[in-house]
């Protein structure tokens, strides 16, 4: 007798969510990255498709933040101030597959940077490097969409992935993303209801349901994460069992989470027993990292670059066809 | 320079004397007069509007008081300072009185379908009756004869008499060949001899019914002898200068003395509503025997003076459900001294006894097929479902948003209040106000259509923004944030611009999202469905009527057949009402209270979830509301 995996079916599809343009779809990257299009839960090959594989994107900064790991500093020592040259070690020698252009420095009270500089920097990384965008901002609405409604201008037709709108503040966002043909994030505080509300909204105003990627805002390890990992199986689950609302690909940010814990940066001098922060920190975003991949992300934004090769190799292992453990094993 | 100053209080004629420099409102508060502020006297929500009628005072510029409306006399007490003697007029919410759906009016509705109910046979009687005179030969005592007569003539069995009616009994009894008019109370098996009125005696015997609740408290006066409801009234709470909710009074009275303040106030209420009312109905407040209270846990235990500490700290314990009788005189009620008080019992700590009472008013104990719903939709939200033979109940905390509170533009349903509101697809607002002058604010009724109206027509998002290209010349911004305007300065009656918030609106969300999801976990608990009810009685202060299509618009209500609903108004009112009227009632009443199963909504686990799908219009789960959702189609106003 053999064994025989119980199979759920599911009646829902998550949408096909492409972000970056080629030559031939009017922008310059050198490919674009296809996420979503799952029919069953996250590495579930024997109930139903994963076209596409989880993205690992790393980040770059406009103005690097103060409390930037030590750790990491290491990494990139000159290049921190320079986000083209960052942009292009992160894809060249780290395997990043997107580079997020985080624009904090922009918020009054973080650096008060000009909208013009803003995009000066988004252009100098899309010159950098081939692979697609995302151009992440800040919760001060007034400046956000100011340098939001600049920088899609200026990108236009590169298909960006504008990181974020929110409930409050999403009109201004959405409607120069439609403009100037980009995707968005819709972010939302780690609630079912709320996340499908924004969708809601957003659909609303006529925005393409094919260009929307969710943030469920996620805790680091140690700062909510069972929660966030519970919300988002949820959210899953429900885009799954058919409800178009929450049936869009989600967006994770276990880097800057995990660079903010205590737990990730403080040095072994100070905590000797906590043992070796490089390694420490790698660890802290792998666990986040491998944690919400199960719950169902389908982008990551992510730090550290060790821990960005781990994950790499644990999605590419997952997904290899004939590998013990992997796509092939788990198919019934 | 003098140090001192006489300030008068209008409407309430009473002059007291105040030190130079007093901030006007610590002294209302001082008189013990009613005025509402929940800024805590910052100058900043612009509730303590009062006229200075007579004397100049030095008042500080507020963003909440415009220019325009400081010139017309009006001032913010908080921003105050008495430096003359003055003439001050406060709003005159305790003068007055309008008819709710409730007592006379509401047995003209609904007298068919709870008859069984409605009969008059009062735990209070007036009875006349001819003691024979003593005699050698009988040598019983008075009040033995007196007894033995009302048992031989009225079949009555009259056990105890009072200490204070005995001092009168001698004479009483020796004049007029004995003829006497006694008021009997029943208390337990027999009756109690409560009062002998003079001669001749009073033409009436009257009974005092009162909703006290967290915000708004209401009194009316029935006829004890044919059941006719004499007179209304309606006014605020005054513990409300004491918080706002049960919580912060519970709170408020853990300090020492403070207790007793709550009481006073709650009573302080009652008197000045009870006061009013007598007036109106022409009657002498010596006229009311009998008194029946229907309130909430906790105001129930301010009004006797028990402490509801233990209401809020688990395991939310109160300190009696089942009131048992006092007289009005050790409350300290302006009423006759031996009347008789009523508390409708209490469920639990947060399922008092406006929902007993209320329950009496509803056709649901006299159904033993059909399933039904009910919902009070006050500050402290409570639901019951069942029918003769079964019933749940659980509590939500819903907030004061449909009753007056919590809201900038907000009133009771009292005169002035807009209660009805409609808006054309191009914007044309029309409105009634409850006494046809010009609008203080809206009432719940006129917030349900106003917050349904600016939906259907786009005005508003899902999620209640308002959308501010749509909303054009209405849209107002100022220190306070973005909001509609509902009436210009000049055609309102304080003078300033009438203005729906979206910070109210957020607040009317919340509440309309409480009172749904409790609706829905409720029933889900319970095994049923929405559709499985047959019918879904609202209660609530909303005013005299409720849109129950714009309810559904929103949310706040299910999507069934519009046939199934029943709005009946203040419930609390007409079930303390029905209680004066007739002996049955009151054991009716009293045995409800033991009949419910508590649902302890907060120990759901997905409490919150519910809540918060519940915090969209009308819902985020659209197939909840098939009704309002074959209007919506994305990118297109409802009205399109």
């Amino acid at each position: 007798m053999t064994f025989e995996i119980p199979r759920e079916t599911n009646p829902g599809k998550i949408i096909e969510v492409t972000i970056g343009a080629t030559s031939d779809q009017g922008g310059t990257r050198s490919r674009s990255v296809t996420i979503g299009g799952s029919t069953a839960l996250p590495f579930h090959f024997f109930e139903g498709l994963h076209p596409h594989r989880p993205v690992v994107a790393m980040e770059v900064f406009d103005k690097a933040p103060a409390k930037y790991p030590d750790s990491l500093r290491e990494y990139y020592q000159d290049v921190l101030d320079k986000p083209g040259e960052m942009a292009r070690r992160c894809v060249a020698d780290f395997g990043a597959e997107m580079v997020s252009v985080r624009l904090e420095g922009t918020h009054p009270e973080k650096g008060g940077r000009s909208t013009e500089e803003a995009v000066e920097v988004v252009k100098d990384v899309l010159a950098a490097v081939e692979v697609p965008l995302i151009i992440t901002g800040h919760s001060h609405f007034e400046k956000n969409n100011e340098v939001m409604k600049k920088v899609c201008e200026a990108t236009a037709g590169e298909n960006c992935l504008i990181n974020y709108v929110e409930t409050n503040n999403y009109k201004t966002i959405a409607a120069a993303c439609l403009a100037y043909h980009h995707t968005l994030v819709a972010q939302t505080p780690i609630d079912v209801n709320l996340a499908k509300q924004l969708n809601i909204l957003l659909t609303d105003i006529n925005f393409p349901q094919d260009r929307l990627v969710m943030d469920p805002l996620t805790g680091a390890l140690g700062y909510g994460l069972e929660y966030s990992y519970s919300i988002m199986e949820r959210i899953r689950n429900e885009g799954l069992a058919g409800d178009r609302m929450l049936g869009f690909p989600m967006l994770i940010t276990p880097g800057a989470e995990c660079a903010k814990v205590k737990e990730a940066r403080a040095t072994e001098k100070d905590n000797p027993h906590w043992g070796d922060e490089k390694r420490r920190g790698a660890y802290w975003e792998i666990a986040t990292a491998m944690s919400l991949l199960i719950a169902g992300a389908d982008l990551l934004i992510m730090d550290h670059p060790q821990a960005v090769k781990v994950v790499r190799k644990q999605i590419a292992e997952m997904f290899h066809p004939n590998k013990e453990g992997g796509h092939g094993s788990l198919r019934a | 320079m003098r140090k001192a100053f006489k300030v008068e209080f209008l409407p309430f004629r009473s002059t007291h004397s105040f030190a130079r420099g007093t901030n006007l409102l610590d002294a209302i508060r001082k008189a013990g007069l009613p005025l509402k502020s929940t800024c805590g006297g910052k100058g900043t929500c612009g509730e303590c509007l009062v006229r200075i009628e007579g004397g100049e005072a030095r008042i500080r510029t507020s963003a909440a008081l415009p220019e325009e409306v400081r010139r017309l006399g009006y001032a913010l007490a908080c921003q105050t300072e008495i430096e003359e003697d003055l003439t001050v007029e406060l709003p005159r919410f305790e003068e007055q009185s309008i008819r709710t759906v409730a007592g006379s009016r509401f047995f003209e509705e609904h007298r068919d379908r709870i008859s069984g109910v409605f009969e008059v046979n009062p735990v209070v009687r007036k009875i006349q009756v001819s003691v024979p005179a003593a005699t050698l030969s009988d040598n019983s005592s008075d009040l033995r004869r007196l007894q033995r007569q009302i048992h031989k003539e009225k079949g009555l069995r009259c056990l105890q008499a009072e200490h204070r009616v005995l001092k009168k009994l001698a004479a009483a009894v020796r004049e007029k060949e004995g003829e006497v008019t006694a008021i009997l109370v029943k208390t337990g098996p027999g009756w109690t001899l409560v009062d002998l009125q003079p001669n001749p005696p009073s033409k009436n015997l009257c009974g005092l019914a009162c909703d006290i609740g967290t915000t708004t408290v209401v009194c009316e006066i029935a006829d004890l002898e044919d059941g006719r409801v004499l007179s209304t009234t309606t006014g605020f709470n005054q513990q409300l200068r004491c918080g706002e909710d049960v919580i912060s009074r519970i709170d408020y009275a853990r300090r020492p003395g403070r207790l007793q303040e709550l009481q006073t106030l709650a009573v302080q209420t009652i008197n000045a509503l009870a006061e009013k009312s007598c007036r109106e109905a022409g009657i002498s407040s010596d006229d009311i025997y009998y008194v029946s209270v229907a309130g909430n846990t906790t105001m129930t235990h301010l009004l006797l003076g028990l402490d509801p500490r233990f209401i809020r700290e688990e395991p939310y314990i109160p300190t009696m459900n089942l009131v048992p009788m006092v007289k009005a005189s050790d409350l300290g009620l302006n009423v006759n001294p031996e009347a008789r008080v009523h508390c409708a019992p209490a469920v639990g700590s947060y399922v008092g006894g406006d929902i007993t009472a209320g329950l009496l008013s509803t056709p649901i104990l006299r159904d033993a097929e059909k399933t039904s719903l009910f919902i009070d939709a006050g500050t402290n939200g409570e639901l019951v479902i069942g029918n003769r033979d079964w019933l749940a109940t659980c509590a939500c905390s819903a907030g004061p948003a449909f009753e007056g509170g919590g809201t900038k533009c907000g009133l009771p349903a009292i005169e002035g209040a807009i209660e009805a509101v409609t808006i054309s697809k191009s914007g044309d607002l029309a409105y009634r106000v409850i006494g046809g002058g010009k609008p203080k604010g809206l009432c719940g009724s006129g917030l349900v259509d106003l917050l349904a109206g600016l939906f259907v027509h786009g005005y508003l998002d899902r999620s209640g923004k308002l959308d501010q290209e749509r909303a054009g010349k209405r849209l107002v911004r100022n220190g306070e944030g973005t909001g509609f305007l509902v009436e210009k300065a000049p055609r309102s009656y304080w003078g300033r611009d009438l203005i729906l918030t979206e910070k109210d609106i957020t607040n009317l969300i919340r509440t309309k999202g409480a009172i749904f999801s409790a609706c829905a976990l409720l029933l889900k608990n319970i095994g049923l469905t929405f559709d499985q009810l047959d019918a879904v009685y609202i209660a609530g202060g909303f005013g005299q009527h409720l849109d129950v299509d714009n309810a559904i618009r929103i949310g706040l209500l299910p999507d069934l057949d519009r046939e199934k609903f029943h709005y009946l108004g203040n419930t609390s009112l007409s079930g303390a009402y029905l209680v004066l009227l007739s002996e049955k009632n009151r054991e009716l009443v009293n045995a409800i209270a033991g009949k419910m199963t508590y649902i302890e909504l907060n120990a759901e686990p997905g409490y919150m979830n519910e809540y918060t799908g519940s915090l969209f219009l009308p819902h985020t789960d659209i197939g909840l509301f098939p009704s309002v959702k074959k209007f919506l189609r994305p990118g297109k106003r409802l009205d399109d």
